[in-house]
C-alpha cells in the first residue's frame, strides 16, 4: 500500500471516529450528570439526619434519644425553597465557596506543576541515579495523612518564627491574607505525588519506544525529544490521572481545612457534623448547603479534569496518526 | 545477567512483617499497660507536673495523653485494632468487588455497563463526605446507647462499601483486557462453562493485579481510618458526652488516639504525631508492597 492511500485511510478513520467520540462523550457525561444528581440527592437526605435522630438532655442531665421524621421531613422539603430566598445562606455559601475554590485551585495547579516536573525529571535521568530517590520521595507523600503535613508545617513555621523572627504564612488561617497558603500546600501534596508517579511510568515508557530511540540515534536534541515526543505523545495519559487527584484534593479538603480552621465548605461541614448535632452548632441547611456544594464543586472539577484529558487525547491520537504514516 | 532485587518489595514486606509482630505481641513491645494512668507524677522539686507528660516524664518514652496514660503503649497496643480493622475493611471490599468485577468483564454488554454506571455512581461524589455525613449522626447514636458491637459492624460495613465501587472497576477493566485473549476463545470452544473459565483461565491472570490493588487499598484504607478519625468517627468502645462533646475512649486504636486529641494539634502536637505517624509508617509498609509486586509481575526494569 502506497504512503498516500495510508494518510488517507489514516484520515478517513480519524474523520469517522470524531462524531463517535463525541456521541459517546455526550453520553458519558449525560449518565454522570444523572448519577451526580441522584448521589445529590441522596447526600440531602442524608444531611439531614441530624434532625431525625435528635438527642436532648432528659430527666437528670441524662441524654435522650428522640426520633423526630416530622421534623426531619419539614428540613428535606423546606430546604430548596430556604435556600433559594435566604440572602444569609447565599451570603454564607458565597464565602465558604469562594475560599474552598482559592485553596483548591491553588492547590491542584502546584499539584500539577510539582507532579509534572518530578516525572519528567525522574523519566530523563539516565542510570537511575535520581530516579529511585524521587520514586521513593513520592511514595512517601502518598503514604503521610495530609493532616500531619499540616502539623509538620505548622511546626516549621512555629520554628522559623521562633528561631530566625521570619513568619511564612499563619499556622491558622481564619480571616489571614495570607490564610489560604497552608491549606493550599496541604492539598497539593498528595495529588502530587499520585500525578509524578504516573508522568514517570508514562514518560518512561515513551522514552523505550523506538520512534524516540530514533530520534535520539539521529542526535536530536534531548529537549526536542522531551517535547515533541515525550510529551506530546504522554500528556494525555498524565492527564487521565487529573480527575482522581481532583477527587483526592477534594475529599483532603475536609481535614485540611478544619485542621488550619479556613472556613471553606470543608470546614463549614466537619464543624456541621463534628461540633454537635448540626442545629447546635449550626443550622442543618447550611450544613446540607455545604455538602450539597463540595459535591458540586468536585463534579465541575472532575468535569474539567475530563474535558482536559479527552481534549488532550484527541490531539495526541492525531498527531500518533499522522506520525504513522 | 545479574538480577536486580525488589527493594520496594522487600521493604515493604519487612515494615509490614515488623507491624504484624507488633499487632501479634504488643506486650514485647510496650512496657506499660495501655490503659493505666501515670498522673499524677511529680518533679524533683515535688511538684505535680500537667498533663499531658512530656517525652521522658515519669519514665514514658514519648510522654502521656490527657488521661496520664503511656502514649507509646497505646499506639503499640493500638496496632492491633487498627490493621485488624483495615484488614476486614479491604477483605470485605475485595470480597464484593472480585466477584462483581470478574463477571460485569467477563460477560461485557449489558451488565457491565449497568456495574460500571454503578461504580460511576460511587465516584460522583467525595466518599469521605458521604462517610462523614453517615457515621458521625450513626456514631452519636452508638456511643450514646452502647451498642458498640453495633456500631463496630455498621462502620465497617459502611467504609467497606464506599470503596467497593472503585475496586469494581479497576478489576472489571483488567478482565476486559483479558476477556479476547485467544486461550480464552479455545477454552469457550471446548465447551468450558463460565464459571470453569472465571475460575481456571480469567482469575489467575487477574491476580496479580487484584494484589497490588488489596496491598494499595490497605493503605488508602489506613489513610482514610485517620481522616475519619480527625472528624470524630472511630471505633472502640468510646463514650462521648452529648451535651459536652467531651470524649473518653477504652481501646487503644490510631483514629481514636487521633480522635481525642485533634483538639491538642498546636498545644501538644506530640499527641496526633505518634498515631499519625503509626498509620504513615503502614501506609508506606502497604504502598511500597503494593509498588514491588507491581513492578515482579509487570516486569518493570527501573
Amino acid at each position: 500500500m502506497s504512503i498516500a492511500k495510508l494518510q488517507d485511510s489514516a484520515l478517513k478513520t480519524l474523520r469517522e471516529s470524531g462524531p463517535r467520540a463525541l456521541g459517546r462523550a455526550a453520553r458519558s457525561a449525560a449518565l454522570r450528570l444523572l448519577l451526580f444528581l441522584v448521589t445529590a440527592l441522596g447526600v440531602l437526605l442524608i444531611a439531614q439526619l441530624p434532625f431525625l435522630l435528635l438527642m436532648r438532655p432528659g430527666p437528670e442531665g441524662r441524654p435522650v434519644l428522640q426520633v423526630r421524621p416530622d421534623v426531619y421531613w419539614q428540613g428535606v422539603t423546606g430546604f430548596a425553597g430556604r435556600v433559594m430566598v435566604t440572602p444569609e445562606l447565599q451570603e454564607f455559601l458565597r464565602e465558604a465557596w469562594w475560599r474552598s475554590g482559592l485553596v483548591l485551585a491553588v492547590g491542584l495547579a502546584l499539584a500539577i506543576l510539582i507532579g509534572t516536573v518530578i516525572g519528567i525529571a525522574s523519566a530523563v535521568t539516565t542510570g537511575g541515579r535520581w530516579r529511585r530517590p524521587l520514586l521513593g520521595g513520592t511514595l512517601l507523600a502518598l503514604a503521610i495523612p495530609d493532616f500531619i503535613v499540616v502539623i509538620l508545617v505548622q511546626r516549621l513555621v512555629v520554628f522559623l518564627y521562633r528561631e530566625f523572627d521570619f513568619r511564612l504564612f499563619p499556622i491558622l488561617s481564619g480571616d489571614s491574607p495570607r490564610g489560604w497558603m497552608l491549606p493550599a500546600l496541604a492539598l497539593a501534596i498528595l495529588p502530587a505525588a499520585m500525578i509524578a508517579r504516573i508522568a514517570a511510568i508514562v514518560l518512561d515508557d515513551i522514552y523505550r519506544q523506538d520512534y524516540v530511540r530514533t530520534a535520539r540515534a539521529k542526535g536530536v536534541p534531548p529537549w526536542r525529544v522531551l517535547y515533541g515526543h515525550a510529551l506530546r505523545n504522554g500528556l494525555p495519559r498524565i492527564a487521565a490521572s487529573l480527575p482522581q487527584a481532583a477527587a483526592f484534593a477534594v475529599s483532603a479538603l475536609l481535614p485540611v481545612e478544619w485542621i488550619t480552621n479556613w472556613p471553606g465548605l470543608g470546614f463549614q461541614v466537619m464543624l456541621g457534623t463534628t461540633m454537635g448535632r448540626g442545629a447546635l452548632a449550626m443550622s442543618i441547611d447550611k450544613l446540607a448547603l455545604a455538602s450539597l456544594a463540595l459535591i458540586v464543586t468536585y463534579a465541575v472539577l472532575d468535569g474539567l479534569a475530563r474535558w482536559t484529558a479527552a481534549r488532550l487525547g484527541r490531539r495526541a491520537s492525531a498527531s500518533e496518526a499522522e506520525g504513522m504514516v | 545477567m545479574r538480577r536486580r532485587v525488589n527493594v520496594w518489595l522487600w521493604a515493604g514486606l519487612a515494615i509490614l512483617a515488623f507491624l504484624t509482630v507488633v499487632a501479634l505481641f504488643p506486650d514485647w513491645f510496650a512496657p506499660n499497660d495501655p490503659h493505666q494512668s501515670f498522673w499524677p507524677a511529680y518533679d524533683e522539686k515535688g511538684a505535680i507536673l500537667p498533663r499531658p507528660l512530656q517525652p521522658g516524664q515519669a519514665g514514658l518514652l514519648l510522654g502521656s495523653d490527657y488521661q496520664g496514660r503511656d502514649l507509646w503503649s497505646r499506639v503499640v497496643w493500638g496496632t492491633r485494632t487498627s490493621l485488624g480493622l483495615a484488614v476486614v475493611i479491604t477483605a470485605a471490599r475485595l470480597a464484593i468487588a472480585l466477584p462483581l468485577g470478574l463477571w460485569s468483564g467477563w460477560r461485557g454488554g449489558t451488565a457491565s455497563k449497568v456495574i460500571s454506571a454503578l461504580a460511576g455512581a460511587g465516584t460522583t461524589i467525595p466518599i469521605l463526605l458521604v462517610l462523614i455525613l453517615i457515621l458521625r449522626p450513626l456514631h452519636g447514636l452508638a456511643t450514646t446507647v452502647g451498642a458498640n458491637l453495633l456500631w463496630l459492624v455498621t462502620f465497617c460495613t459502611i467504609t467497606a462499601l464506599g470503596g467497593v465501587p472503585r475496586m469494581v472497576e479497576a478489576i472489571r477493566r483488567r478482565v476486559a483486557t483479558v476477556a479476547g485473549a485467544p486461550f480464552l476463545e479455545g477454552a469457550v470452544a471446548a465447551g468450558a462453562t463460565r464459571r470453569w473459565i472465571l475460575r481456571r483461565h480469567v482469575l489467575p491472570h487477574v491476580l496479580p493485579e487484584v494484589a497490588v490493588i488489596a496491598a494499595a487499598e490497605m493503605a488508602w484504607v489506613l489513610l482514610l481510618l485517620g481522616q475519619l478519625g480527625i472528624a470524630r468517627v472511630y471505633i472502640g468502645g468510646g463514650q462521648e458526652d452529648v451535651l459536652s462533646g467531651e470524649l473518653s475512649e477504652t481501646i487503644p486504636e490510631w483514629a481514636q488516639m487521633l480522635a481525642v486529641s485533634r483538639g491538642a494539634i498546636l498545644k501538644s502536637p506530640i499527641l496526633v504525631l505518634v498515631p499519625g505517624a503509626a498509620i504513615a509508617l503502614a501506609s508506606i509498609g502497604f504502598h511500597m508492597t503494593a509498588e514491588g509486586l507491581r513492578r515482579r509481575w509487570q516486569q518493570v526494569v527501573w
